[in-house]
């Protein structure tokens, strides 16, 4: 719970496209899954639901990758003038901030990415296998 | 502070950068077992190949996906544990850190692909048998 409210804090503002993202991924993977083991109609939509899951996820990934390199430009242009003997640790002490919302971006697309996965090799071992 | 030392409290401090790696070893070797299991007792193993290639490809994504976290996680503890270094030591530890967390990462990456490559052989052997199924009816 810290990590989510010190990532809202300082995490920038790609959080919240990255925590909406993460919201909407864990609700279509959870009523995705659920729709599929109930009803065989929707079962023909597996594939196209596990490739959406999966671009979900690695949406989040990207912007997270983004983010960091954004932060990384933003860091030396704060250290720029500092006295050099200090911009180590003030660099550490940035990037570990900036490593919160890697953290919590990967917390919140594991479940898309995970059942996407799953759901993926599934639908298409199913289709061969028909 | 030595740094065989630092390397000592660092992971004695901070277990939690480890935790998940050691759950995404335990869903490897889980979800392998179970489908090595399932496949051993069906009668028709054929007709497991989508729930064993669907479960072993999950397991495999979300443990290199822990695997991933495990070493973020373990390059944030690390860099706020160099915080309070004076520069010229915290420059070696956060260097020791890395390797650390990179072994944390190379480890989860491998408990990953073994099921991932499990999945995969699962489903070449699924193209296989339709294929064969194929060319049986066209002869």
């Amino acid at each position: 719970m810290d990590l989510l409210v010190t990532t809202l804090a300082v995490g920038g503002s790609m959080t919240y496209p990255i925590l909406i993202l993460g919201v909407l991924g864990a609700v279509a993977a959870l009523a995705g899954t659920a729709g599929i083991i109930k009803s065989e109609r929707l079962r023909n939509y597996a594939l196209a639901l596990a490739l959406g899951l999966l671009a979900l996820g690695a949406l989040q990934l990207l912007l997270a990758a983004a983010s960091r390199v954004y932060t990384a430009h933003e860091i030396g242009a704060a250290i720029e003038h500092v006295n050099p003997s200090d911009q180590i640790t003030l660099r550490s002490a940035g990037w570990s901030r900036a490593t919160n919302l890697m953290i919590v971006t990967l917390l919140a697309a594991a479940l898309p990415f995970s059942i996407g996965t799953a759901l993926f090799g599934w639908a298409f071992t199913r289709r061969l296998a028909r | 502070m030595e740094l065989s030392h630092f390397r000592f409290d660092y992971f004695d401090s901070y277990p939690w950068s480890l935790y998940p790696l050691a759950v995404a070893t335990v869903i490897a070797a889980v979800a392998l077992g179970t489908v090595a299991v399932m496949r051993w007792r069906s009668k028709d193993p054929a007709r497991l190949a989508p729930l064993a290639c669907g479960c072993l490809a999950g397991s495999g994504a979300l443990t290199c996906l822990l695997a991933n976290l495990g070493f973020w996680s373990a390059k944030y503890v690390g860099q706020n544990a160099v915080a309070h270094f004076n520069p010229p030591d915290a420059m070696v530890l956060l260097q020791a850190v890395e390797a650390e967390a990179t072994a944390i990462l190379q480890a989860g990456l491998l408990a990953g692909a073994i099921p991932l490559v499990a999945a995969v052989a699962i489903f070449a052997r699924a193209v296989n048998r339709r294929r064969s199924a194929a060319v049986e009816l066209a002869t």
